[in-house]
């Protein structure tokens, strides 16, 4: 029979591997460094908002935060309408140690955010309120926190185990400040910090290993917050120094970093102790924390503005049987814990779960299965509290600064406090790319705080991810009246205004004036105008400004993937090669890197690789198609599989049921004609037939008057799945966003589109009356290629370019590169057949 | 500190050698610490005389 499967998991709140690896380089970690040869280790991608208890209950549920219910930090009380530390009482799904105890396993849950009241368990919990020791309280006194522990019989032993700051002195101080000697008073309010911080986490290793020696367990989760607490007060003093850092203070707690790592590290031998080699463990991080030249040196004075420190990077270990030994994983996030540790366990995975099952850390594949959610048979069960429980862990978010110091009875600040929450809801939902969502409570916040520059701008950058320009512009009027003159956060939305409306040297233009002014930190200038030097096809300027980025920034994945994009532009292949393999080790999840990597593989042949590139990008957004092209292309003409590329051409006409045919491109480019082919072929197209064939397109014009009206209403796309349709290309911009789209972008020398009519000549020049041909030819152009850029800009949106002229001159090879990119076995000869060289008229 | 000597030291060892501070041993090393500190009814006065 197989072995039931024990799992330790410790949560080690902003631990970074920037801090760990120097340390285990001088065996200063040992315990980790054992636990890293023993298993795997990676990087693990945070939440937006990356605040501690939304990022910990996305852990402990394998679900976004606008699912799970906490938002914050705060709540407000179902009891008495006051806000209050946030409890158990938000969570609104299941937690994996629920799942588990459904299923018959013991869970012991220790210090978990928010875990309190304590909740019935199959197992022990020992709520986060456990040991918050009061500011007057002193520690032969220490009152205990009612219903912080689950069995309540338990409190009387686990109570005791907790250490009081007061209890702790100069024998602790000494490990984390050696010349604590020259302490003066104005270091006592952050001394008690480090006492108080060390002493919760003595607090919660004391009841958790209690635990873990004294009652059966399969599963048990300790949580850690000294080394975010401990980060937020001393990370300016770690080394290297800082200029703007005092020398005197930096003397003083340039160790205390290190000695918390250092700490927690021996905590982990003792767990290591603790747990046989067939206890799967794994240490977290739930995001990582700026260690070098990225620190804040001034915050913002805004709610929860030391989350800035946090990196978005956190860190992830893992061993246990099955699990690969001394190996790297990629593409972690907070939301596949969850899943892995049920799947681990033979349990179902919640279709409602947002996260994966993480298979690249185990030597063969877990069996997964699934439930439509656990919810259904899991109803949370809820507990009750008071007021003043929560009034301790509330000081201490205060004196983080995670927490305003407000009057949290008063209704006013209650109201505030919650459209703070609300805010940070609107995050999780951009942060799960649902914008829509987003953008209606952004835009009832804005109505109801129109001077809140942080909404109003969050609001923006909404607009700007669903690329609305009307409603950005608009909105940066409204910001125009709001913000001091010159604003430079107003200027950089400009900025990226011109950015989504394809005026990319408007754009650049706007980012090299903002460098000139200062202010805005100078590598997100260089990013911005890497990218738009990008779109115009300056591959060696977007080259240079994303290396300019990348020396401030060298783990910007996204910079090393625009990078990969210059050089492949370039057809330096080695190198994108280099920068692209950067790129997805840092951030695994960017399908669109691994296509790009498994473009560059192919173009130097090294087929094998391109197809792993190419699989990886499918696995990770199985509705990209032309990662299915591509690896049809390779089993097909390098690998020798027609099998597989049989099988991936199945499973491409299943997709195109869901996708509509485009053919785009400037009016008289060969449109009329393309359709005409395509309905040779066996395609439907799309059209009213309203306006009948005449001299100019004695075929049909293949048009349809609803496709005239997208602007305004689109939604008759939704009735063309399927079908082929012809749409200029600057009506492109309309179609909807949440469908397919191949798209056949007809390409023809702009001189011949002009002459070859005269009418269509004599309309632009009524339009524009003083442009000359030459302009019109360069307005044409310009025209051609925005919609170029609009499109490869599109994740939902694939193009083949197609030049009239080979159309006509050589047929047969376009035609066969039309059917594979339609991706259905089309009839070549009817629309070879369609190929009318007459209708070339005007060279 | 490599693997295998980590394993070769049991926990007192290494508190006594100061490789580990007792207190991440977990509720036993509160207790061990615990007995040999300053007795708690001093502790108490320092905390008075302090204040």
């Amino acid at each position: 029979m197989k072995k039931k499967p024990k799992f330790l998991l410790l949560g080690w709140d902003s631990a970074d591997w920037k801090v760990i690896n120097p340390l285990i380089d001088r065996g200063e970690m040992p315990a980790l460094e054992s636990l890293i040869n023993k298993g795997v280790m990676g990087n693990i991608a945070t939440l937006d908002p990356p605040l501690s208890p939304m990022l910990w209950t996305s852990i402990a549920t394998g679900k976004y935060a606008y699912k799970h219910g906490v938002h914050g930090f705060l709540e407000k009380s179902k009891e008495d309408n006051k806000m209050r530390a946030v409890t158990n009482d938000s969570i609104q799904t299941s937690t994996l140690w629920q799942i588990l105890n459904k299923h018959g396993f013991k869970t012991n849950i220790v210090g978990w955010w928010p875990s309190h009241p304590a909740n019935k368990l199959n197992g022990a919990q020992v709520s986060n309120f456990y040991a918050k020791a009061g500011k007057e309280s002193k520690w032969h006194n220490w009152k205990t926190v009612p219903k912080s522990i689950y069995p309540e019989e338990m409190a009387e032993i686990l109570n005791p185990l907790r250490v009081h700051p007061g209890e702790l002195g100069i024998e602790q101080l000494s490990s984390f400040i050696p010349n604590y000697k020259d302490l003066s008073k104005d270091d006592v309010k952050l001394v008690n910090l480090l006492l108080a911080d060390l002493a919760e986490c003595l607090s919660v290793h004391s009841a958790s290993t209690y635990l873990a020696e004294h009652t059966e367990w399969d599963f048990m989760a300790v949580y850690y917050n000294a080394i975010d607490h401990v980060s937020h007060c001393f990370m300016k003093y770690h080394p290297p120094k800082l200029e703007w850092v005092d020398q005197q203070k930096f003397d003083l707690y340039n160790t205390v970093i290190e000695a918390i790592y250092r700490f927690h590290d021996m905590m982990l031998s003792r767990w290591l102790e603790l747990v046989d080699d067939d206890t799967y463990v794994m240490v977290l991080s739930d995001h990582g924390f700026h260690s070098d030249n990225l620190r804040v040196k001034e915050l913002p004075k805004e709610p929860a503005a030391i989350a800035r420190e946090h990196n978005y990077l956190g860190m992830l270990t893992l061993k246990g049987p099955g699990i690969s030994k001394d190996d790297l994983i990629y593409g972690s996030s907070l939301l596949d814990i969850t899943p892995t540790i049920l799947a681990l366990f033979g349990l179902p995975i919640g279709e409602d779960m947002d996260g994966k099952v993480l298979n690249t850390a185990f030597d063969s594949n877990l069996d997964v299965s699934f439930v439509k959610s656990h919810d259904e048979q899991n109803a949370n069960q809820k507990n009750t509290l008071n007021q003043f429980e929560s009034d301790e862990l509330v000081r201490q978010l205060v004196d983080l600064g995670y927490v305003e110091d407000t009057n949290m009875d008063s209704p006013v600040e209650v109201k505030r406090l919650m459209d703070e929450n609300n805010f940070y809801l609107a995050r999780s939902y951009f942060d799960a790319r649902k914008f829509k969502e987003a953008r209606v409570i952004m835009q009832k916040l804005c109505e109801d705080y129109p001077k809140n520059h942080r909404y109003l701008f969050f609001l923006a950058n909404v607009h700007l991810e669903i690329k609305d320009a009307p409603a950005l512009k608009e909105l940066i009027q409204k910001l125009d009246n709001i913000v001091s003159k010159g604003h430079l956060g107003l200027k950089l939305l400009s900025a990226k205004l011109a950015f989504i409306e394809n005026n990319f040297q408007l754009a650049i233009q706007i980012f090299h004036s903002l460098m000139k002014v200062g202010g805005v930190p100078k590598p997100n200038l260089y990013y911005h105008i890497a990218t738009s030097s990008l779109k115009l096809h300056r591959y060696s300027d977007a080259a240079l400004f994303f290396k300019k980025n990348l020396e401030h920034n060298p783990d910007n994945a996204y910079a090393l993937h625009g990078l990969g994009l210059a050089y492949l532009a370039q057809n330096k292949f080695e190198e994108a090669i280099d920068v692209l393999i950067d790129s997805v080790s840092i951030t695994y999840f960017n399908p669109s890197a691994h296509y790009h990597l498994g473009k560059a593989f192919k173009s130097i042949n090294a087929f094998d690789q391109a197809e792993q590139a190419f699989l990886v990008a499918r696995q990770l957004a199985p509705a990209m198609s032309k990662a299915r092209r591509e690896l049809i292309d390779l089993y097909e003409n390098e690998l020798d599989d027609q099998e597989k590329a049989a099988k991936l051409l199945v499973e491409a006409k299943r997709v195109s049921k869901g996708t509509v045919f485009i053919v785009s491109g400037l009016p008289r480019s060969g449109t009329s004609m393309m359709m005409q082919m395509l309905e040779a072929g066996g395609l439907t197209p799309f059209t009213d037939n309203k306006r009948i064939a005449d001299e100019d397109n004695p075929n049909g014009y293949y048009e349809h008057e609803a496709i005239k009206r997208l602007p305004s209403d689109n939604r008759v796309i939704y009735d063309t799945s399927g079908k082929v349709l012809k749409v200029v290309s600057s009506l492109l911009r309309f179609l909807p966003a949440n469908m397919e789209y191949k798209i056949i972008l007809m390409n023809r020398p702009v001189h011949q589109v002009l002459t070859s009519q005269e009418k269509l000549k004599q309309n632009l020049n009524k339009l524009h009356p003083n442009s000359s041909v030459f302009e019109m030819d360069k307005l044409l152009e310009n025209s051609y290629l925005k919609a170029k850029s609009f499109i490869e800009n599109q994740r939902n949106m694939e193009f083949l370019e197609v030049s009239y002229q080979d159309v006509l001159n050589s047929p047969d090879a376009t035609i066969n590169e039309l059917i594979k990119f339609i991706g259905i076995n089309l009839d070549g000869n009817q629309m070879k057949d369609k190929v009318d060289k007459k209708l070339f008229r005007n060279k | 500190m490599k693997k295998e000597n980590q394993q070769s030291i049991s926990t007192e060892e290494m508190i006594a050698k100061g490789l580990i501070n007792v207190l991440a041993i977990g509720y036993r090393g509160v207790e061990m610490w615990r007995e040999k500190r300053t007795p708690p009814s001093k502790k108490n006065e320092q905390d008075e005389k302090k204040a």
